[in-house]
């Protein structure tokens, strides 16, 4: 941990996330003004020292908002990515290393969940579970979990035929040990990049679906919800698009150092650079 | 054709390429620069062939890299000229050098497959050449071509005009890579390692067939290469580097067999060499494996999935004991079934007949307990040090492994024994917390044996664990490899294409061809009075440097004649089934049944 802090990738990344994660906790327990509070008085005025980042074509208060959607973009997002990883590397993990007919199988599944474009398939399935938190994150979950698996299976495909897999072998190691303690730490290296990329497209699948009205039920609020509903404001009133725009950014930003940094942290080659 | 002579030792002739102090410089990651090459002076007169030796880091592979202007981006000539054919191609704009590359200087490099494009027919790729840099025609780019093909030995050269790369093997490619960079009849051509990654018959025939063709077209050859019995059986003269100097350099004779230099010398000293089979302890005598009438299979995949999968037999019906104590080596070329027998024994293949008997009891019925039992007295050390190790674990941790399924042993009491082996082995002191990545080739084959060795087991079965090694390196790994079966009384499987490793190593010899099994004997019996076409044959591809009785070497190379077969039959040369004759107590060659 210690040795993680030294990075300077993980330094900016980490404060940039523990911005994000403050601000996601602030907002469900206290926000200046009611985030859904209509104020038909103040509609699109812009940042003022009322309304620090100025308000929307409802007059509700944007920084408001932005607080409270932190922590329903984050905790979707999160959520989505840790589902997706979770359940595509142990997939992709047993595909690659079994191999047999299980993987045929498994594979032409996957195959045909690809296949499918992802928001369509999302969408299939909010319309059977109704809009909800949990919905949008099993869908999402669902939609980008045979990438996680493809990726994770060719990584494991080429580790396994790796000399200290075979080395394992001989010394007496179970399989399942020899695939925990050597194949699948060596493949951590792809599944950090890819789980970070995850997160930018849960973030920005999160707001296509809120704004075909399937995401977070409105009005409550998220950043995607925010961004899609600026789109007829944005003459008028740029900070609606800028504010959770540059929010999602600097998100992004601070998972992709971070993630980097931690790729770094568990490869000893990279130890001394 | 209009060839031009051999130009030996013609006073008028200028040299093809000459090299004045030639420095290179890479860029190290910390921002400074160290010298890979240093003030390297040499020249090749036509139609001669030039060795550059050394070991790896020598920068060989560099200086024939700055002759055609290809250096990695990290590295830049610092000094020196590169004079080929009136120009300084240190100082040569990228137009010039593509005007000479190809055209002029001719290249051709260890892996035939990488330098053949695969998606484009043998044809197209020859023509191309001529096409671009003579502008011929097309009916005289294909004749010369063709030409050139049946020159280097193609059996059909029309057939190989259209054919695609992949459709030859190894040897065949790296004939074809010959004849389509001499069809342009460079003045110099540049051998990076040509047959390193080849069997040693075809090495031979490759090599033969380019120093005939080079000599007839009078084409100079800078030859790169670790190999020292190659380079004195075919370069003219030696250019000696260490770290980036030359040591020394002159005729061949002069300094592979008369070395003045302490450091050719070394080379030479740790080339490997027999020792008297007295001088080695001996085994005891009691049997430890028997391999009886093994099979091994693959499936060969079918082209569409409803198909039955093809079979293919790398192990056909082998058979062989290996006592207590001994060093039996199993030699044969690339496909052989020299590995895939190894693996059968620590269970890594799985037979389809036969059985394998360890101290008498069965190996191929063991359940999951008896097998992990049976896997703490067999180890394998494996060929390849930079992928035989988990990159993410420290050496210690590696080798703690290895004594993971042992039970009732503390976890500091493993890192502890872990740590003894490593020293046992000679990497003392804080290695046990270095990783891999951090140690050269020989240190990490050190760490691959101390994990096989760690749990003590009987048998260690060794793939070719010193062909990736420098010679010197491999000196000093054969003597641990020695040393621990004095001390410890391991058996060794060893499994080797090289026949100088293995002469020096095997207290028996089982020569394999094809998933068979040739011949089988004693060392001496197999490299002094070998019975099998085949096995002659091998033992005369590959010359060696041997040291004289007076202090000086020479180049040796086996002269044996073939000895008929017994009356009433022949050799078994691969087709049907062999019958194992015993021709001397222990010496045992495969005989074709009599029709």
């Amino acid at each position: 941990m210690r040795a993680l802090l030294r990075r300077p990738n993980a330094i900016v990344g980490g404060v940039l996330l523990l911005v994000m994660i403050v601000a996601a906790i602030v907002g469900h327990v206290y926000t200046p003004y009611d985030p859904v509070a209509n104020d038909l008085m103040a509609r699109l005025k812009a940042p003022s020292s009322a309304h620090w980042l100025g308000t929307d074509e409802w007059g509700r208060d944007v920084l408001s908002r932005l607080l409270y959607g932190a922590g329903v973009s984050v905790s979707i997002s999160l959520f989505t990515v840790i589902a997706a990883v979770g359940a595509g590397t142990l997939v992709g993990a047993a595909t690659g290393y079994f191999g047999g007919w299980f993987e045929r199988i498994a594979m032409a599944f996957l195959d045909a969940l690809l296949a499918f474009p992802s928001l369509i398939m999302a969408l299939g399935m909010m319309t059977v579970f109704g809009p909800s938190r949990i919905g949008v994150i099993s869908a999402l979950a669902l939609a980008y979990m045979p990438s996680v698996a493809r990726v994770v299976r060719g990584s494991v495909l080429s580790v396994r035929e790796k000399e200290f897999v075979e080395a394992s072998r001989v010394m007496g190691n179970s399989e399942p040990f020899t695939m925990f303690r050597h194949v699948l730490p060596n493949c951590v290296a792809p599944i950090i990049v890819l789980a970070t990329a995850l997160f930018g497209w849960a973030l920005l699948a999160e707001s296509a679906l809120s704004f075909l009205g399937l995401g977070v039920p409105p009005p409550a609020s998220s950043w995607g919800g925010m961004l899609s509903d600026s789109r007829n404001y944005v003459g008028q009133a740029p900070w609606l698009a800028l504010v959770p725009g540059i929010s999602i950014s600097v998100t992004l930003l601070g998972i992709n150092l971070f993630g980097d940094a931690l790729r770094d942290q568990f490869d000893p080659r990279m130890k001394n650079l | 054709m209009n060839e031009m002579p051999r130009q030996v030792g013609d006073p008028r002739s200028a040299p093809t390429l000459s090299i004045a102090s030639l420095s290179v410089a890479v860029r190290t990651p910390d921002k400074s620069t160290r010298r890979v090459v240093d003030e390297v002076s040499f020249t090749i007169d036509p139609g001669r062939m030039v060795a550059l030796v050394g070991e790896s880091g020598s920068g060989k592979t560099m200086i024939g890299r700055a002759v055609l202007g290809l250096l990695p981006p990290v590295a830049r000539v610092e000094a020196g000229r590169i004079a080929f054919d009136g120009k300084d191609l240190a100082r040569a704009s990228e137009a010039e050098l593509r005007a000479v590359r190809g055209r002029e200087i001719g290249m051709v490099f260890q892996e035939p497959m990488v330098s053949l494009n695969p998606a484009l027919t043998v044809g197209f790729q020859m023509m191309e050449a001529l096409r671009l840099h003579h502008r011929l025609p097309a009916e005289e780019a294909r004749k010369r071509s063709l030409e050139m093909l049946e020159r280097v030995k193609i059996l059909d050269p029309a057939g190989c005009f259209r054919a695609y790369p992949h459709q030859y093997s190894g040897g065949m490619r790296q004939r074809i890579m010959l004849a389509s960079v001499l069809v342009m009849r460079p003045k110099l051509l540049i051998a990076d390692e040509p047959t390193t990654a080849l069997d040693a018959l075809i090495q031979k025939e490759v090599m033969d067939i380019m120093a005939a063709l080079t000599r007839d077209i009078g084409t100079a050859v800078l030859l790169v290469s670790h190999d020292l019995g190659m380079v004195a059986n075919y370069a003219d003269q030696v250019v000696m580097l260490r770290q980036g100097k030359v040591v020394e350099s002159g005729a061949t004779a002069d300094i592979l067999l008369a070395p003045k230099h302490e450091y050719t010398r070394m080379l030479l000293e740790s080339l490997p060499e027999r020792k008297a089979s007295g001088d080695r302890r001996q085994a005891s005598g009691e049997t430890l494996v028997e391999i009886d009438n093994v099979s091994v299979e693959f499936r060969k995949k079918p082209r569409f999935f409803w198909q039955r999968p093809g079979v293919f037999r790398a192990v056909d019906k082998a058979s062989l004991t290996l006592k207590q104590g001994e060093t039996l080596a199993v030699v044969g070329e690339s496909g052989s079934g020299k590995t895939t027998i190894g693996r059968a024994l620590v269970r890594l293949a799985e037979e389809s007949e036969g059985s394998i008997r360890f101290e008498g009891r069965e190996v191929t019925a063991f359940d999951a307990r008896s097998l992990a039992a049976y896997r703490l007295q067999t180890q394998m050390v494996f060929q390849d040090p930079f992928s035989s190790l988990d990159p993410r674990m420290t050496l210690a941790a590696i080798v703690a492994e290895g004594l993971r399924t042992l039970p009732g042993l503390a976890r500091a009491e493993r890192d502890r024994r872990a740590r003894e082996m490593l020293a046992e082995v000679g990497l003392p002191g804080d290695y046990g917390d270095r990783h891999p990545h951090e140690l050269s080739g020989g240190q990490r084959q050190r760490v691959s044996i101390a994990r096989a060795i760690v749990a003590t087991p009987k048998l260690l079965v060794a793939d070719e664990p010193v062909s990736a090694l420098d010679v010197t390196v491999q000196k000093q790994i054969l003597r641990l490899f020695t040393a621990l079966q004095e001390k410890f009384g391991f058996s060794y499987l060893f499994i080797s294409h090289d026949l100088g490793v293995v002469e020096q190593i095997a207290d028996r010899v089982v020569v394999m061809y094809r998933g068979r099994i040739l011949e089988c004997g004693t060392r001496d019996q197999v490299y002094d009075s070998p019975r099998h076409p085949y096995t002659l044959k091998l033992l005369a591809a590959t010359p060696r440097i041997a040291r004289t009785a007076e202090q000086g070497y020479a180049l040796v190379r086996h002269a044996g004649e073939e000895t008929p077969a017994p009356t009433g039959f022949a050799y078994f040369a691969g087709e049907g089934e062999p019958v194992m004759h015993e021709v001397a107590p222990g010496h045992v060659v495969a005989l074709k049944a009599a029709a």
